[in-house]
This record gives structure tokens, C-alpha cells and sequence, in this order.
């Protein structure tokens, strides 16, 4: 068929669409569940640290090396795992099943690479003994393959292998640690590193063996999947500024004055990173409600619409679907909106009841307050952000996450010059500045769907044999013929 | 004098009638500098000449529409458009008359760098939204869209390419040639020649009718759009040539002013076809030839059927099918096996060959073509003194009962009509003497009005019509 081609036909097939959309949805949900996933793993340990009255310092080197090995993991993978996830899906919507294993090896090398390069040179700074080094470098590339293994299994959709998987590992280092601090000599955070490690190497053998249980068939391409960055290089800094700018605000206040230095290595600002962590709690419902009004009734209204474009028909009921998908998407964003307000305040409540139990400083509860309303307008904008990956609009995706990278850092800075009152002011800001940005340009994209729709695509695809080809042998046989 | 010609789909990429035309044109009119502007289809054919390039020749440009695919655009730009513009576009897009002053206006004034661009922009998205919701608001506007697309890139294409500069531009052709032919006029203010050997709408109708790749309700789109660029043709030409006067009609009933329209005929040089072996004395056989490349066009099928009833009458008739059998193996291998099926002895196909020598040993001439403009080889077949027996096609008609006082050098017969073609050179195989009464007449006839020179002559004095 000649036409809209390709990516809507992908789209528009329950295959494809369930591929590509699910996959944009959970890489994403990956790159903020694993925060919440992971930092419970902590505080589990840390509960059983205190509990069993560890030293502190010891404590507190085992706490600053685990949070640098999931944050930098993350941004290291974040860039790639979007584009991969587009590969991913793109292959097994071609059948191309020989090519997704091969890829799988080619994005964990280069990311090694690339993370182990920084990974090295940061270590090398520091004045850790080599056994506390090679413990932390191990969990930090171990975390890297976690994180593109898991971006496979979404992409195959299957969530509840990678749950299960989390889930003994975490299980695993805990328990793993338990022991260590029970019975071994090692009650250190070396020991417990080892553990953590132990758990971390059991999630990746265990995914590794379900991915290559998927594909059997392989081939050499490992690095094929390059061409996607050719392809779709706004889909890797989207991501990549997006998770970048996650963490950019607490980077910029482990180099304040109030930042915390443990064994010369690892900086960190407990006064602003720990309402942080609470504040980011407050979002699970809207992520939720996401997943369940995307999968019922916009999805529903999406697929008429492209639908309609694909099988023939005509103008006027193209934009009946398209007024129809409009009204819903904005009737679910609103619905969204309103839930999750009341979710944020309840937060609000809530942590300033308890997290003074916790040993919260007056400071830091002022910084969760206004942080929790930060990672409001940080999860609706995500979803716009998702929003406008699904309608194609990648160009629209990247100005956004653009703007909340620039404003964040800006933003942040500001706020830290201007004082105390101020702290937590500059993400606040930046998350609504962007959202309000992205939130414009998809009302602007949805009025000019169709022009998109229609014209964002190559005029000719060079793969497929479309009807310019046919013109062109039209043209050609025309030239065969004597006159 | 600079004379650009302009070639569609045939000089000098391609073999054929045009080409051979052209080639002669420029060879033998050498007091004047030839530019080449040709279009092509594939761009692997750039700089692959299927003719030796005469020394008057300046310069070869050269266009491929496959390189459209190359160009690279981008969605969201904006673009200062004219309401002329727009709806002149739409016209172009549904088929109503288009002021094609305007577009080259449009595209050369430089608000358009780059096509693609504007080819994705949301203006020219509108314009195909407003043509779609007045004349296609029911169908598909997926596939409208995309027809349309496919429709208009090669024309916005070309009107983008410089052309170059010269003192005449002479299209051998409207469709696309036409439309160069009329860009440079509008650009320099230059004479616009048109020399239209067949009759391109018709031929490019008859096409989209019979393609499978248009859909049904595009038929009609794509036939109105060709006709829009022959209009163009006709009515930025300031002479426009063709080959027959039957021809000549046919452009008038289409739409071009007959004022302008001369008819300079293709012409042969007859003496080289004064000393060719004749037929041998010993030979028994009556000969019935036909000088054709055996492909569809040429309805080699008819023509087999009519000598299979010759045969049932005429014992001693024998068939030469005289040329190329390379160029449709298919179609060939269908001929071949209908010869077998019917039994039907005396039939050769001799494959490439030097006509020469073997024009002088026929006796009858046979040509059944579905589609011709003006055979040259019933021109050859008179200038042996051969009659010829041909389909209703081009200017046979003409050629074969003249519209002067040599009269007839053969006979006419309906398309694909097998019987009547069979009676009529049965008619001829069973009377020597109106065979050779009927070839005097045609050499006659070429002799005094289908010469070589004449021809050369008459494009000189038109040519240098337009001199300083």
C-alpha cells in the first residue's frame, strides 16, 4: 500500500503498537522505577545496618556507593536504552529475531565501555583501598547490564519475569547481607558491597538466560543497531537529558557549601538528597493512572484514529477520530492532573508528619515540600513527554527535555545563591516551566495532527517498494517504448 | 544560434524514432550550436549515450527524476504563498486550467530553496486538503494524498532545475519536454519551439488506462494532469510542429491554437536505397515482409493471424519478420509458439539485420501496429517501391492515400482486424501488376514530399526564422 508507510502501519498493528508504545512507556518507567525499587532495597539494609549497630562511617560508605552506582548507571544507559528500545521493537515487528540478541552484547560493550572509562577515572581519584574500589566498580557495571537487560525484556513485554527477577535479587542481597553482618568477619561495607553484588550478578544471569531463552536464533551484527542513533538520534537525548536532569538539581548541591564528602570520594548533600528521595515517592499513583487510562480509553481512540488513516478513509471522518482522541487524551490528562494533585498533598501531609520522626532538619522538610510539587509537575510532564514520543512528534520530545535540562541547571544554581528559602525552588520551577513548554506544543501538535501525520514522514521510502517506485518505471517504460 | 533541444525519455539515453530524429536534426544542420536538455528516468544512465555525439553539439544537461529520491526536506517550515500560487496548484492537482506563469514565478523567484521543504510544508499540505475536499471528499485521503504527491514531484522537480541558456528551445515533445520548453521561455524571454511526433496525451491516457498501479478514481486525475502540461505546451509554443495533418487535428481538438501548428513530415534520403540487391529471379516464393521489433506495440500476434489465412490461399507466400527479437524475450516466445501452434511453414524471424539488404527482395510490405506517429519504414518500403499494407494508425493513412495526386501505395485496415489485413494482401500477392503500380505510387510520393532534405530544410527555415 502506498502512504502513510511504514511506522504507522507498525503503529496501527496490535504487534507493533503494543511493542513500541508499552516499550516507550516502561523503558521510561524503568528509568524512575528502579530509583524507588532499589532505594527500598537500601533502606531495607539500612534498617537492618541500624538494627544490627553497625559502625557509621562504614554505614554511610556502603549508602554514597550504592546511590552513585544506580545513578550514573542510569544516565549512562538512559540515551541508549531508549534508541535500543525502538530497535528491539522494530525487530521483532520485522521478525528479525537473529538481530536482537547480537544487539543486546553490542550496547552492553559500548556502555561498558563509555561507563567504565568514567567509572575508572573516578575511582582512580580516589583514596578507597583497591578491595572497596573493585566492590564498587563491580556493582556499577553489573547495574549497566541490569539496566539494558531489562530494556530486552520490556521490549518482549515481559514484566513479570523482570519483577520476579528484581525481586530475588533484591531478596538475595539482603539476605546476603544479613549473613555477612551475622556470621562473617567482614562487617564492613566491603562485606556488604560483596553481597549487594552477589544479588546484582544473580538479576543479570537470571535475565540474561530468559533473553537468550527468547532468541534462540543469532547472528554477528552486534553493532546494527547503530544506525538507529542515525535514525533517531532525538530519541537518545531525550531520554538522556531527561534522566540527566533528574539527578542534575542534587549534583549541583553536592558542590555546595552543605555538602557531605565521605572517604574523599563520593559527595553527597543528605539535607537536600534525602527529601528528594521522599518527595519522588509521591508520584506512583500518577504513573498508574497512566499505564491504566492509556491502555483503556485513549489507546482506544488513538488506534481509530490512525486506523481511519491507514484503511481508507476520508477527510471528514479522520477528523472526527482525531477530535474524538483529542478530547479523551485531554479529559485523561485532567483526570491525571486532579488525582495526582490530591496524591501530592496527601504526600505533603503526610511527610511533614513523619519525616521529622525520621530526623528530618526544619530545612529539609521546607525543601520536600516545595519538591513534592517539583516532582508533580515532573511526572505530568513526563507523561506529555510520552505523549509526544507516541504521536511521532520526537522533535517536539527533545526541545522539552531540552528546556528542562538548561532550566534545571539553571534554575538550581540560582536558588543556591539566593539562599535557604529558596532551595528546592529551582527544580520546582524548571519542572513546571517545562511542563507548561511541552504541554503547549502538544495541544499545537494534536490541532495539526494531520499535517504531521502526513507530512513528517520521507516523501519516498527508499526501502519499500512504494508508489514512487512505480512511478518511476512508469516513467521508465515510457522511455522503452518507441515512438 | 545556441538551439537547446529538449528530450524526454528518449535522446540520448534511449534508442527509437525521437532519438534517431534528433540525431539526425542535429548532424545535419551544422551551422547552428546544439544544447541537450534531456529528462531521464534512471540516473544510471548519466553520460550512457546510445548515439555518437555530433560535433555541433555544445553541451548535454541531463535530469533523472529517480534523483527526486535523493532530495531531502523537512517538516514545519512556513512559506509566504500567494492565493494565485495556491490555487493555481490546486488546479494543476484537480485538474482545471493553470496559469503555468505563475508557478515558474513561484519556484524561480527564490522564496524556494528547497523543495522539499515546501513539498512538506503545511501550505502545500492545505492546498491538497482544499483540492481533496472539493472534488475527492469521499475517497480515501490517505491515497489522495499520496497520489497527488507522486503526481506533482516530478513537474515541481523540473521546474526547479536551471535551464540552460540558449538563443531557441526546441521540445521534441509536450508532458514534461513541453513544460522546460515553456520554463525557458517564461525565464528568458527566448522562441519556443514544440515538435510533437506523437500525440503525448493521448499516449500517456491510454497508458494510465491501461495501468494496474492507478486506482480507479486517479485514472482520471492523472489524464487531466498530463493534459494540463500539453496545454502549457500548446500555449507558450510559438510554432508548434507536427508530423501528419491528422496529427495536427488532434492537437487543434485538444486544445492548441491551429494557427500556430505546421506539419513538417519525417523524411528519408531515398537514393541510398537506389542500389539494394533486388530479388532473386530463382525465387518462387512471394515475399511478405515487415520491418518491426517484435514487442506488443507492434502486434506481431495480428499480423500472424492475417498470414496464417494468406497461407491458406497463397501456397507459395513466405513471412520474413525483419528485426530485434531481444526486447520483449516474452513476448517473442509467445509469437514463436502461436507460428508453431498453427502449423504455419515459410515464416522467419530473422532477428537484427541490415535492412538493405533485404527490403529489395520483398514484395509486400505489412506493418499492424497498435500505435505509431509516422513509421519511417513505410518510408523505406517506398523508396524501394514496395506497397505496403498497414493498419489505421498515425499518419499511415496518410502516407498510403496521400492527400495529393500520386495516389495509392497500399491499403488500410482496421487495428487487430486480422481478416480484413489478410484479404487486403491477399489482394496484392494474387496481382503483380497492382503491386507494382502501388509501389510507384508511394515512391513517388516520398520522392516529392518525404525527402531528407525537405526536411532539414523546413527546421532550418524555422530556425533561422527566429535568427537575429
Amino acid at each position: 500500500m502506498a502512504g502513510i508507510g511504514f511506522e504507522l502501519k507498525k503503529l496501527f498493528s496490535k504487534e507493533g503498537f503494543f511493542n513500541l508504545i508499552k516499550a516507550y512507556l516502561y523503558s521510561t518507567l524503568v528509568t524512575v522505577g528502579p530509583f524507588i525499587l532499589c532505594t527500598s532495597m537500601i533502606i531495607t539494609i539500612q534498617i537492618i545496618l541500624k538494627y544490627l549497630n553497625m559502625d557509621f562511617l562504614e554505614r554511610e560508605i556502603f549508602l554514597a556507593t550504592v546511590v552513585y552506582a544506580f545513578i550514573f548507571s542510569q544516565i549512562i544507559t538512559s540515551g541508549f536504552s531508549m534508541v535500543i528500545t525502538r530497535y528491539v521493537a522494530d525487530r521483532l515487528y520485522e521478525k528479525e529475531f537473529e538481530e536482537i540478541l547480537p544487539s543486546l552484547y553490542g550496547i552492553i560493550s559500548i556502555c561498558i565501555a563509555i561507563g567504565g572509562a568514567i567509572g575508572i577515572i573516578f575511582l582512580y581519584r580516589s583514596s578507597m583501598g583497591w578491595k572497596l574500589a573493585l566492590a564498587s566498580y563491580l556493582l556499577y557495571i553489573q547495574l549497566i547490564i541490569m539496566w539494558l537487560e531489562t530494556v530486552y525484556l520490556t521490549a518482549l513485554k515481559d514484566y513479570i519475569k523482570i519483577f520476579k527477577s528484581y525481586v530475588l535479587g533484591v531478596i538475595i542481597s539482603i539476605v546476603l547481607s544479613y549473613w555477612v553482618l551475622k556470621t562473617s568477619n567482614y562487617k564492613s561495607a566491603l562485606g556488604l558491597l560483596m553481597a549487594m553484588d552477589m544479588g546484582i550478578f544473580i538479576i543479570i544471569t537470571f535475565l540474561m538466560a530468559y533473553i537468550k531463552s527468547f532468541f534462540k536464533s543469532t547472528n554477528n551484527t552486534y553493532y546494527g543497531f547503530l544506525t538507529y542513533m542515525d535514525k533517531y538520534p532525538e530519541l537518545f537525548l531525550v531520554n538522556f537529558f531527561y534522566t540527566l536532569s533528574l539527578y542534575i538539581h542534587n549534583f549541583i548541591f553536592w558542590n555546595s557549601h552543605m555538602s557531605v564528602t565521605i572517604v574523599d570520594t563520593y559527595k553527597y548533600c543528605p539535607t537536600y538528597d534525602v527529601p528528594t528521595f521522599y518527595a519522588f515517592l509521591s508520584i506512583i499513583p500518577a504513573m498508574v493512572i497512566f499505564v491504566v487510562s492509556v491502555e483503556t480509553s485513549f489507546y482506544n481512540k488513538y488506534r481509530e484514529y490512525y486506523s481511519l488513516i491507514t484503511g481508507g478513509g476520508n477527510l471528514s471522518e479522520i477528523e472526527n477520530a482525531k477530535n474524538n482522541m483529542e478530547r479523551v487524551l485531554w479529559e485523561e490528562v485532567r483526570n491525571l492532573m486532579e488525582v495526582q494533585i490530591f496524591f501530592s498533598l496527601i504526600g505533603i501531609i503526610l511527610g511533614n508528619i513523619f519525616l521529622p520522626r525520621l530526623g528530618l532538619n526544619h530545612l529539609s522538610i521546607d525543601i520536600f515540600n516545595i519538591l513534592v510539587l517539583g516532582a508533580y509537575g515532573n511526572i505530568i510532564f513526563l507523561i506529555t513527554i510520552l505523549l509526544q514520543l507516541y504521536f511521532e512528534d520526537r522533535i517536539g520530545a527533545l526541545v522539552v527535555s531540552s528546556v528542562f535540562i538548561i532550566t534545571n541547571t539553571l534554575f538550581t544554581l540560582d536558588s543556591l545563591k539566593l539562599g535557604e528559602n529558596f532551595y528546592g525552588l529551582g527544580f520546582f520551577l524548571s519542572a513546571f516551566t517545562s511542563l507548561i513548554i511541552s504541554l503547549m506544543r502538544l495541544a499545537y501538535f494534536l490541532d495539526n495532527i494531520n499535517y504531521y501525520t502526513f507530512c513528517s514522514q520521507p516523501i519516498i521510502y527508499r526501502e519499500r517498494e512504494g508508489i514512487f517506485h512505480k512511478i518511476l518505471k512508469f516513467f521508465g517504460h515510457i522511455n522503452e517504448k518507441e515512438k | 544560434m545556441k538551439i537547446c533541444l529538449i528530450a524526454e525519455g528518449s535522446y540520448p539515453h534511449v534508442a527509437g524514432g525521437v532519438s534517431s530524429w534528433t540525431q539526425s536534426l542535429i548532424e545535419n544542420i551544422k551551422e547552428h550550436e546544439f544544447i541537450i536538455y534531456a529528462i531521464g528516468a534512471e540516473s544510471k544512465n548519466r553520460g550512457v549515450y546510445k548515439y555518437k555525439l555530433s560535433s555541433n553539439m555544445a553541451h548535454i544537461e541531463e535530469v533523472f527524476l529517480d534523483e527526486i529520491l535523493d532530495l531531502k526536506g523537512f517538516y514545519g517550515k512556513k512559506f509566504k504563498i500567494t492565493g494565485q500560487v495556491k490555487d493555481n496548484i490546486k488546479s494543476l492537482i484537480v485538474g482545471q486550467p493553470v496559469d503555468f506563469n505563475i508557478l515558474f514565478d513561484f519556484f524561480h523567484n527564490g522564496k524556494i530553496d528547497n523543495l522539499m521543504d515546501f513539498f512538506m510544508s503545511k501550505d502545500m499540505f492545505n492546498i491538497i486538503k482544499e483540492a481533496y475536499e472539493e472534488e475527492y471528499n469521499l475517497i480515501p485521503f490517505n491515497n489522495f494524498f499520496w497520489a497527488v504527491r507522486s503526481m506533482i514531484i516530478p513537474l515541481f522537480f523540473l521546474i526547479k532545475v536551471k535551464v540552460p541558456e540558449a538563443d531557441i528551445y526546441h521540445s521534441v515533445s509536450t508532458g514534461y519536454g513541453g513544460i522546460i520548453g515553456s520554463l525557458a521561455n517564461y525565464i528568458y524571454n527566448k522562441p519556443f519551439i514544440l515538435t510533437e511526433h506523437g500525440i503525448y496525451t493521448r499516449e500517456r491516457e491510454e497508458e494510465i488506462i491501461k495501468s494496474n498501479w492507478i486506482e480507479g478514481y486517479f485514472k482520471d486525475m492523472w489524464i487531466k494532469f498530463f493534459y494540463n502540461l500539453s496545454n502549457c505546451a500548446y500555449d507558450k509554443a510559438d510554432k508548434i510542429i507536427s508530423l501528419s495533418e491528422k496529427n495536427k487535428h488532434i492537437q487543434a481538438e485538444i486544445g492548441c491554437n491551429m494557427e500556430k501548428i505546421y506539419v513538417i513530415p519525417n523524411g528519408i534520403d531515398v537514393s541510398k536505397f537506389s542500389h539494394i540487391p533486388g530479388k532473386d529471379p530463382k525465387d518462387k516464393y512471394i515475399n511478405i515482409g515487415a520491418v518491426l521489433r517484435i514487442v506488443p506495440i507492434k502486434d506481431v500476434k495480428t499480423m500472424i493471424m492475417a498470414f496464417y489465412m494468406v497461407k491458406e490461399q497463397i501456397d507459395n507466400a513466405k513471412f520474413y519478420l525483419m528485426g530485434p527479437t531481444d526486447e520483449d524475450e516474452e513476448y517473442y516466445e509467445e509469437c514463436r509458439s502461436l507460428v508453431e501452434n498453427l502449423n504455419l511453414g515459410d515464416t522467419i524471424f530473422t532477428g537484427r539485420i541490415n535492412i538493405k539488404e533485404y527490403l529489395g527482395k520483398m514484395d509486400i510490405l505489412v506493418l499492424s501496429s497498435i500505435s505509431e506517429s509516422q513509421p519511417l519504414a513505410i518510408l523505406e518500403g517506398f523508396a524501394c517501391r514496395r506497397p505496403f499494407v498497414t493498419t489505421d494508425v498515425g499518419s499511415c493513412r496518410e502516407l498510403i492515400y496521400g492527400k495529393d495526386h500520386y495516389g495509392q501505395g497500399g491499403f488500410v485496415v482496421p487495428v487487430m482486424n486480422y481478416e480484413k489485413l489478410a484479404y487486403e494482401i491477399i489482394k496484392l500477392c494474387k496481382n503483380k501488376d497492382l503491386r507494382g503500380k502501388m509501389g510507384a505510387n508511394g515512391y513517388n510520393r516520398v520522392l516529392n514530399l518525404y525527402t531528407f532534405n525537405k526536411f532539414i530544410e523546413s527546421y532550418k527555415d524555422i530556425y533561422n526564422g527566429f535568427g537575429m
